[in-house]
Parts: structure tokens; C-alpha cells; sequence
């Protein structure tokens, strides 16, 4: 009786993501900063995190595509720190970011389930994207009073979650920015349609929407039940602090 | 390995020289992934400036702001004049805020529209 209640409480002691990108081949991306085997210092991938501090060249991806997350530049890394128990990659919000290496359209698919464990400090800012600077395909911006959408190019119904309570349909940057705290949480958008992105970055788009935040998590997956997505959320939330 | 902190603002008219240097000179990774961030007095473009902020090698820290000795490290590529104006008008600060830097210079984000 108290495994069931524990497991329950916290959704991640008996759930494993891994099982979200079953069987092997299913399409997403998983990067999961509480493993720190999956850091390392540089972008190759030769010299793992040891502690707290330490500069993320490289995440790895543990959804079983290898899409690691990656910043050649040493003074573009994010920064890896352990800190009130928690384990998250620190993005400056001035020109920090990681991003896949370009891979194929169709890597990722058009139904699709977007899970990510922030903190932002920032109040313009944008949660993902496929290529810098380029193009119009994102996730999640926040702007003070943005009328656009905050999601473009990521599917055309997308269903916005925060810390498992609904925030609405399509939101604009500004509802995105007033639903979204300063402070940890764990964004769900669902309906993602992502059949045409060639890679996957967060960070720095432009200069325009910087990311200074911590992130904890980022789980990429095909499409969930809403049993499932609570677990995903619970998961992700305990990795923060959080009970879901 | 070590590594240590430093933010580094250059003028736009010496963005491609900084590149051309640190291309030279550091072992961190292709320097056009240095700055990116676009920044101005008002927020509108153009770019005044360029920002870049992070952990950089010991090595490469030791010759920021020291002209002879980074035009001995580039090998003599660039002439040193050069170097000591890319200095003169350049700000690097060692483990600092990179967002009060940015302020404290009276600049801001080039903010555009999506």
C-alpha cells in the first residue's frame, strides 16, 4: 500500500519514459538533465559532467534516436547546475542554446505530445524551435503583449497545459506569457504537429526572444492518453520539486 | 578541464575581427557561435554591438584585453593596431551579469517581430 501511494504521488517511480518511445523507433526526443550521464562538458561528448557548474556541450538523447543536443561554441553552452536538489541546464538568456544536428522531415511526426521542465526568467522569450533565426516553425513564445500565436509552425489545433491545469487552445504569446510562471513548471502543449521540423533547439532563435531559464526536462513523444500525459507530467514535476 | 567566465561586448564594425581571433586563437569551438546577440541603445535595429557570454578555456581568457599578446597568439594574422583598437573599444568583464553589463552600457536586445 505505501509503494501504490509513493508511486502514485510522485508518477515516476513506477513510470519510465523510456517506455514512451516503445517499441523501439517510435518517433521523439527525450533529454533528461536528473540523468547526469547524459552531460557532458564538451560537444563531442568526450568529457562527462561531474558537478555542479560545468558547461553542457553536449545532452545526450534518451529516447533512442541519438539526437543529442549540442553547442560547438564554449561560450554559447548552457551551464549544468545542481541546486535545491534538483538537477537543470541554465540558459543565459543572452546567447546560450543547444540544438540537434539538422536530421530528415518526418523524424518527428505530425501528432505528437510536447513536455518541458522550466523555470524562465525572462519575460520575452521562446520555448523551442527548429532553426535559428530562420524560418517560422517554434514552440512557446512569451511576449508582453504579443496578439500572434505563441506556437507557429508546430500544428494548427495546440493545446497548452501548465503544472497539469488547462491554459487554452492556441494561445497568443501574451496569454502563453501570463499563463506561464517565473518559477519552476511543467509546460504540456499537445496536438504538435512536427512532421516538417529538420532539427530540434532551445535557447537562442534570435536575439529577440532569448531563453534565461533552467530546464529540467524536455520530453518529445507521440501523441498520449491523458492518463499517460499526467504520469509524463508528474514525472517531469518531481524532477523540480513539484507534486502533480 | 577548466573553464572560466567571461562577457565579452565588441562594436559591430569589429565583429568579423573578433571572429577572425578567436578562430585563431582558442580551442572553443567555431567563433561565429560568438556573438550573435544583436544589441543597441534603443532596441531597434541596426546592431550597435554584439554580445557573448559564457565559460571560455583559461588560455583563451589570459589574452583577452592584452593586444601583443593575442597577436602573438593569432600568429600575426591580424596587425596589431588592429588588435589593440578591437580592445579599446570592446568591454570584457570576467565573471559578471551579463544581463547588468548590457544595462550598465545603455543597450539593449534588437527586439524584432516574429
Amino acid at each position: 500500500m505505501h509503494r501504490t501511494r509513493l508511486r502514485t504521488r510522485a508518477g515516476g517511480l513506477g513510470f519510465d519514459p523510456a517506455s514512451l518511445f516503445l517499441p523501439s523507433g517510435a518517433k521523439g526526443l527525450w533529454y533528461d538533465q536528473s540523468d547526469i550521464s547524459t552531460g557532458f562538458q564538451d560537444s563531442a561528448g568526450t568529457t562527462p559532467q561531474t558537478a555542479s557548474g560545468q558547461p553542457t556541450g553536449r545532452r545526450s538523447d534518451k529516447s533512442g534516436k541519438t539526437a543529442a543536443v549540442v553547442q560547438a561554441t564554449s561560450a554559447a553552452r548552457p551551464t549544468f547546475f545542481i541546486a535545491g536538489g534538483f538537477n537543470y541546464d541554465s540558459l543565459d538568456g543572452v546567447d546560450d542554446s543547444y540544438s540537434t544536428s539538422a536530421f530528415s522531415a518526418g523524424t518527428l511526426t505530425s501528432n505528437m505530445d510536447f513536455f518541458m521542465a522550466v523555470s524562465r526568467n525572462n519575460t520575452q522569450c521562446m520555448l523551442a524551435y527548429n532553426t535559428a533565426g530562420s524560418g517560422t516553425q517554434y514552440i512557446g513564445v512569451c511576449s508582453e503583449a504579443g496578439s500572434s500565436q505563441s506556437s507557429v509552425g508546430a500544428g494548427t489545433t495546440l493545446a497548452y497545459n501548465i503544472n497539469g491545469t488547462s491554459a487554452g487552445t492556441n494561445l497568443t504569446e501574451a496569454q502563453f506569457n501570463t499563463a506561464l510562471p517565473k518559477s519552476w513548471a511543467v509546460v504540456q502543449i499537445t496536438g504538435v504537429d512536427l512532421s516538417d521540423w529538420t532539427a530540434f533547439a532551445t535557447g537562442l532563435y534570435s536575439s529577440s526572444y532569448p531563453l534565461e531559464a533552467g530546464v529540467a526536462g524536455i520530453i518529445i513523444c507521440p501523441a498520449q492518453t491523458d492518463a499517460k500525459r499526467a504520469q509524463i507530467r508528474r514525472w517531469l514535476g518531481a524532477k523540480v520539486g513539484l507534486s502533480l | 578541464m577548466s573553464w572560466t567566465h567571461r562577457t565579452l561586448v565588441v562594436p559591430a564594425a569589429y565583429r568579423d575581427l573578433a571572429w577572425t581571433l578567436a578562430n585563431g586563437i582558442t580551442p572553443g569551438g567555431p567563433a561565429e557561435g560568438m556573438w550573435t546577440t544583436e544589441l543597441s541603445a534603443t532596441g531597434d535595429e541596426p546592431a550597435t554591438h554584439y554580445i557573448s557570454s559564457g565559460y571560455i578555456s583559461p588560455e583563451s581568457a589570459a589574452l583577452l584585453g592584452n593586444a601583443q599578446a593575442t597577436y602573438d597568439a593569432a600568429g600575426g594574422q591580424v596587425p596589431l593596431a588592429d588588435i589593440e583598437a578591437l580592445y579599446a573599444n570592446s568591454v570584457i568583464r570576467a565573471d559578471e551579469d551579463p544581463h547588468a553589463v548590457i544595462a550598465e552600457l545603455g543597450l539593449q536586445f534588437v527586439r524584432r517581430e516574429l
